[in-house]
Parts: structure tokens; C-alpha cells; sequence
């Protein structure tokens, strides 16, 4: 999977680009508008990471551009500015997603996946792992074919940590991703631990095997020795 | 109670005019009187001098008879001769053609009538006391009466002339809010003070205003500005805590970083919403069911409770249909469950009834009264011990001050209850 970063905060762009590349994407870098036109003209990517905030002018310019040449990538955009006013412009310009910082790492990373599943899969919504299988439009999950009782968020979870496997994930970070819009309201993240429990019950009364590994106090982690 | 302004100079007027009239009536009347007085025995002593010198001479005893029968109000009587001097008095007597009393002014004086005593008697019917002063009276209440309705309708008129202005001034400061978008618009005046008031007026609302917008674009632009550096900051511990076999205390070390990120990166957007809420960012407004927001949140919030064993029991009696932004509606119903649940105690519960326009919701919690004062108050906590940014209540107030919602809290045997009224309150 190819992705392009614009982004002009050098220490922010060499994490983003370092933690997806570990998980099996080819990840590219830029940092102002031209040398992002110029990549975007040479290359074809799977999905476009833009800040609107550049150096040498804002990100619209290259929504305009890749609108105009009618191109397939995925887009989201990360910024720290945000309005209602850039959202519907940006949707408007063929914007798929919005992510604002500060954000973490592991959530961008299953935004990026799933924005790719929608682009390019159309009808192929399944997410294997080994013996597990992940139907994401009916919302099924099967253990060695075999279908496992999940709740909504269940499946949620199973997905974000299937989609960031072998990375530690904090429990801010899962707590973050399950309660979506509220994320900014709560301060307490016990609930976590609640669904974690749950999930690895049901998958291993399903006969799967126990992936989900607790990493110290942090957080949890998807193993697959 | 303040009084208008018309009633308050139409007050002084109406006292100084009553007791004007009430000093002013009888002086009037009695130097009518006095003059009346005066004039009478002029004529009296006119009259007698008249005698004197017109009929004295030729008047013969013989005649006073007949003089006296064609003389009604001036006749001769005869005298023992005692009287030297002339004599000035009152009199009464009964008149048989009208048929009632009749006061007279009577001068007495003596007269020699062919070497005999005679005493002269003229008189003149004086102006009945009672008339006179009923008279008066009657003047004097017209002029007061007149000068009343004088005046009412001049200040009435000054008032909506002259003061019109002033009330106008009045009217746009009363609508003025320092933290809506209108700015209220002075009409100019053809008088000096009411110009001059306005001037001044307009004057400190723009100051007000800048140091307000300036205040506001402060906590914005510093939000916005710290977002990067969270951003990094965050990417860090996440990047940290991949780091393979760590160490316990290491790992203790990154736990305690990545919870204060956390609050900070919430605080940072918790802060940018309020600026927002008072830039009037979420104007769009669409019909929306209250009920339908909390059936769409409840499983999120039945979960967020069950770590402390909290029971939420809905009761939707009616349907709550409100007008409002449903990002700001969201927020606001998701703020107040996660507060009755974060100041909740294990195995509390929440009751939440839903009527026609409003919603209640009651909660177990520390058996002690929130501060009604500071409830609302930004970075108030109100639960020292609880991990909150003291934001969440203030982003409930904003919002319902937004909306025109009344927000009432109260408190009873541990149980706190937020009663939220949805009719909108226009001022």
C-alpha cells in the first residue's frame, strides 16, 4: 500500500511515516505544496495524508488539483485547524476523512485501512487473521468458520487491534477510537479493560486462539508469535 | 419600583400646582372681598354726600315720609340726636321680595332737617360670602384642572419628542449582548446630551468588544496553536511505547506521560469548543427529537457506567421536540450523562425522565450541595477527586444559553437533579 505524507512538521511526519511503515505500507513524505504536486504527477498512490497548513500555501490547492485530474486516491486530512466551513469544502473536494490533532498513531493508521478497503475493495469487505474472519458489512465474525457472538463495539475493537497487530496500543488510544465523537468528554478509560475482557472470552470459548497480550500497565498489544 | 420619567416630572408639576391653587384660592378671596369692601362705602359715603349737597336743603320733614317710601335703600329715621360722627356696619335683614336674609353694608351718619335730628341710613346689598367663595373655588379648580391637563399633555409630548432618543438608546442597550454578533446601532440626535450619550456608549461597547473578540481569539488561536506540538507529543509516547522489552518503570514512566497528553489534548479541545460556542460557529439550526439522541447515545452510556455498577433507567413519557445545532445537542445530552456518571458513587443510579419541554435527570452522588455559583464556572471543580477538567458542565451552560434552555440544579437527600427547560426564553 503507497501513501503520500504532506506534512511540514518534521518530527510529527518522520513518526507517522515510521509507524506505517511497520505495518506493511510504503509511506512517502513531503513537506510543502510543490514537491507534493510533483509527486502526486509522477506517482499513483492508495491514500493522501494532508495538513491544510503549508509553508508555501494551503492544502485546497492540492484538492483542486487531484479533483480536477478526477484521481482515485483516498484523502484525509490532518490538521490542527479545523472548521465546519474546511470540512464542507473539503468533502466537497473530495475529501474522505477528517482527523484532527492531536491524534493517535494506531488511529490513523485503521483510517487509512479502512478508507483503502472502501476505495479499492468494493464488495471484498472481509479482514482475516488467521483463523478469524471479519465480515465488515454485515458485521459478522467467524472463528474457524464458525460465526462469534460480538457485540458492535466488540467487533470495533477486534478490528482496531487486528489493524495495528504487533504495535502496543494505550488504553487512551482504544478508549479514544470506541467512543468516537465523545472521546474529548471522558476522563475515564476503565471501560477498556471491560471489552478487552470481553473479547478474549468470546474468541477463545470460539476456539481462537489469545492474541490479545497486556503490556505492562500501558496498554494492550495483537501478538501472533 | 422606578417610576417613568413622564410620571416623575408630571408628579412635581400636579403638587406644585395643587398647592399653588390651595395658597393662591382664598388670598384670592379675600382681597376680593376686601376690595369689594372697600368700593361699597365708597359709594355709601358717595351717596351720603349726594344727600348732602343735592336734597339737604330743600327736604322739608313733611317730605321724609314720602322720601321713604320712594328710597328703599336710603331713608331717614329720627334721632335722639346722641350720634355726632358717622357710623359704618353690618346688617342683616329679612328681604320679603326675595324671601331669604340679605346682608347690607349700612352707613349711619347725621343729618339736620329744619333744626331737627335725623339720621341718614343708606345701605348697599353686599355679595352673599357663600357665592363669592364658590366662585372662586369653581375659577380656581378650572385653572387647575387646565394647567393639569396642560401639562400632562406637554410632558407627554416632551417626553415622546424630546426623550425619544434617550428610550431608543435604552431599547438597543437592552438587547445588547456582549457575546452575540449584533452590535446595537445609536440613531444620531438632534440634542447635544442624547448625541454626546450615545457617542460615549458607542464608544465603550467597540472597546468592550475588542477586548472581549481579542480575549476570545486568545484561547482560540492559543488552542489551535498548541494542536502541533500535542501532536508531536502524542505521536512520541506512541512511537515510545513500541519501544521492545522495556522496562516496568519505563513503562510507568510513559503510562503517566500518556494520561497527561490525554488530558491535555482533551482540556485543548474542550477550550477550543467554548471559544467556538461564543464565536457562534454552530448557527445551522434543524429540527431535532430528544429522545432519539439519548436512544442513539444510551449504550454508549449504560457502558460507561458499568464500570461503577450505575443503573440508568429512561423514562420517555413524552416526545421533547427541540430546534437546536445537533452537534451542540449531542454534546450537551452526552455532557450531562457523563458528569451524572463521573460524580456518581458505585452502584449509584440515574433517573432520567423525558416530558413535552424538558428533561430531568436525578443522580446519586456525594451527599453535599454543588455550589449553585460556581457550578457553571469554567475549571470549577466541584469534585476535587475526580479526574474531570471542569469544563464539561460550563460547555452544558454555554450551550443551553445558546439555545435560550434554562438549566435549574438542586439537591435532596444526596440525590442531584438537573432539570433542563427547552421552551426557548426570549428576553
Amino acid at each position: 500500500m503507497k501513501v503520500l505524507l504532506i506534512e511540514d512538521e518534521p518530527s510529527l511526519a518522520t513518526d507517522i511515516r515510521k509507524y506505517l511503515k511497520s505495518n506493511d505500507m510504503l509511506c512517502e513524505g513531503v513537506n510543502d505544496i510543490s514537491t507534493a504536486l510533483e509527486k502526486i504527477a509522477a506517482y499513483e498512490y492508495d491514500c493522501i495524508l494532508l495538513d491544510l497548513m503549508l509553508p508555501d500555501g494551503d492544502g485546497f490547492e492540492i484538492l483542486e488539483t487531484l479533483k480536477r485530474e478526477q484521481r482515485q486516491e483516498g484523502i484525509i486530512v490532518i490538521s490542527a485547524k479545523e472548521t465546519l466551513e474546511t470540512r464542507i469544502e473539503g468533502f466537497h473536494l473530495g475529501v474522505d476523512d477528517f482527523l484532527v490533532k492531536p491524534f493517535h498513531l494506531s488511529e490513523l493508521l485503521v483510517r487509512i485501512q479502512a478508507l483503502v478497503r472502501r476505495k479499492k475493495f468494493n464488495g471484498n469487505n472481509l479482514v482475516n487473521f488467521n483463523e478469524i474472519e471479519i465480515d465488515i458489512l454485515t458485521k459478522n465474525v467467524k472463528v474457524k468458520g464458525v460465526k462469534a457472538e460480538l457485540t458492535k463495539t466488540e467487533i470495533d475493537l477486534l478490528l482496531f487491534l487486528i489493524g495495528n497487530k504487533s504495535k502496543v496500543l494505550s488504553k487512551s488510544a482504544i478508549a479514544e477510537h470506541l467512543s468516537g465523537d465523545m472521546a474529548d468528554m471522558l476522563d475515564n478509560h476503565d471501560f477498556v479493560y471491560a471489552h478487552i475482557k470481553n473479547l478474549k472470552k468470546k474468541l477463545g470459548e470460539a476456539g481462537s486462539e489469545d492474541y490479545i497480550k497486556s503490556v505492562y500497565g500501558i496498554g494492550y498489544k495483537w501478538q501472533h508469535e | 419600583m422606578s417610576k417613568k420619567l413622564l410620571n416623575k416630572t408630571l408628579k412635581a408639576n400636579l403638587i406644585f400646582s395643587v398647592l399653588l391653587m390651595a395658597i393662591a384660592a382664598p388670598a384670592f378671596y379675600f382681597i376680593t372681598e376686601a376690595l369689594y369692601l372697600d368700593e361699597t362705602d365708597e359709594t355709601l359715603q358717595l351717596r351720603k354726600t349726594e344727600f348732602m349737597n343735592e336734597f339737604n336743603r330743600y327736604l322739608k320733614v313733611s317730605d321724609i315720609a314720602y322720601w321713604n317710601k320712594i328710597n328703599r335703600d336710603l331713608i331717614l329715621e329720627k334721632s335722639a340726636g346722641t350720634m355726632h360722627v358717622d357710623s359704618l356696619f353690618f346688617e342683616t335683614n329679612y328681604d320679603s321680595i326675595l324671601s331669604e336674609n340679605e346682608h347690607y353694608r349700612v352707613l349711619k351718619s347725621p343729618v339736620i332737617i329744619e333744626g331737627e335730628n335725623y339720621l341718614l341710613s343708606a345701605r348697599i346689598s353686599l355679595l352673599e360670602t357663600k357665592d363669592l367663595q364658590e366662585n372662586v373655588a369653581f375659577l380656581f379648580a378650572c385653572i387647575l384642572l387646565f394647567l393639569l391637563v396642560g401639562f400632562y399633555f406637554i410632558t407627554r409630548h416632551q417626553s415622546n419628542q424630546l426623550w425619544q432618543p434617550f428610550y431608543k438608546t435604552l431599547q438597543e442597550l437592552e438587547n445588547f449582548e456582549i457575546d452575540k454578533n449584533t452590535v446595537p446601532v445609536f440613531e444620531s440626535s438632534s440634542i447635544n446630551e442624547f448625541e454626546r450619550l450615545n457617542q460615549v456608549l458607542n464608544k465603550w461597547i467597540i472597546k468592550n468588544r475588542i477586548i472581549f473578540n481579542s480575549q476570545r481569539e486568545f484561547v482560540e488561536n492559543a488552542a489551535h496553536e498548541l494542536q502541533t506540538p500535542l501532536a508531536v507529543f502524542q505521536a512520541k509516547i506512541d512511537t515510545l511505547i513500541q519501544t521492545p522489552n522495556m522496562t516496568s518503570e519505563h513503562a510507568e514512566v510513559l503510562d503517566e506521560l500518556n494520561q497527561s497528553v490525554n488530558k491535555l489534548n482533551k482540556l485543548n479541545r474542550n477550550l477550543l469548543l467554548l471559544s467556538k460556542l461564543e464565536s457562534n460557529s454552530y448557527i445551522e439550526i434543524e429540527p431535532i427529537v430528544l429522545n432519539e439522541i439519548i436512544d442513539r447515545q444510551i449504550y454508549f452510556f449504560k457502558e460507561q457506567a458499568l464500570s461503577k455498577n450505575i443503573k440508568i433507567n429512561i423514562h420517555q413519557k413524552q416526545i421533547l421536540n427541540i430546534k437546536s445545532n445537533p452537534v451542540l445537542s449531542d454534546i450537551f445530552i452526552s455532557n450531562l450523562f457523563l458528569n451524572a456518571i463521573k460524580h456518581n458513587v458505585p452502584n449509584g443510579y440515574i433517573e432520567v425522565e423525558i416530558l413535552k419541554d424538558s428533561l430531568r435527570i436525578s443522580n446519586t452522588g456525594l451527599n453535599e450541595a454543588l455550589d449553585q455559583k460556581k457550578l457553571f464556572m469554567r475549571f470549577a471543580k466541584l469534585n476535587p477527586g475526580s479526574d474531570g477538567n471542569g469544563l464539561g458542565l460550563a460547555i452544558v451552560n454555554k450551550i443551553a444559553i445558546i439555545n435560550g434552555w434554562q438549566i435549574h440544579y438542586t439537591f435532596n437527600n444526596a440525590i442531584h437533579r438537573f432539570d433542563i427547560n427547552f421552551k426557548r426564553q426570549e428576553d
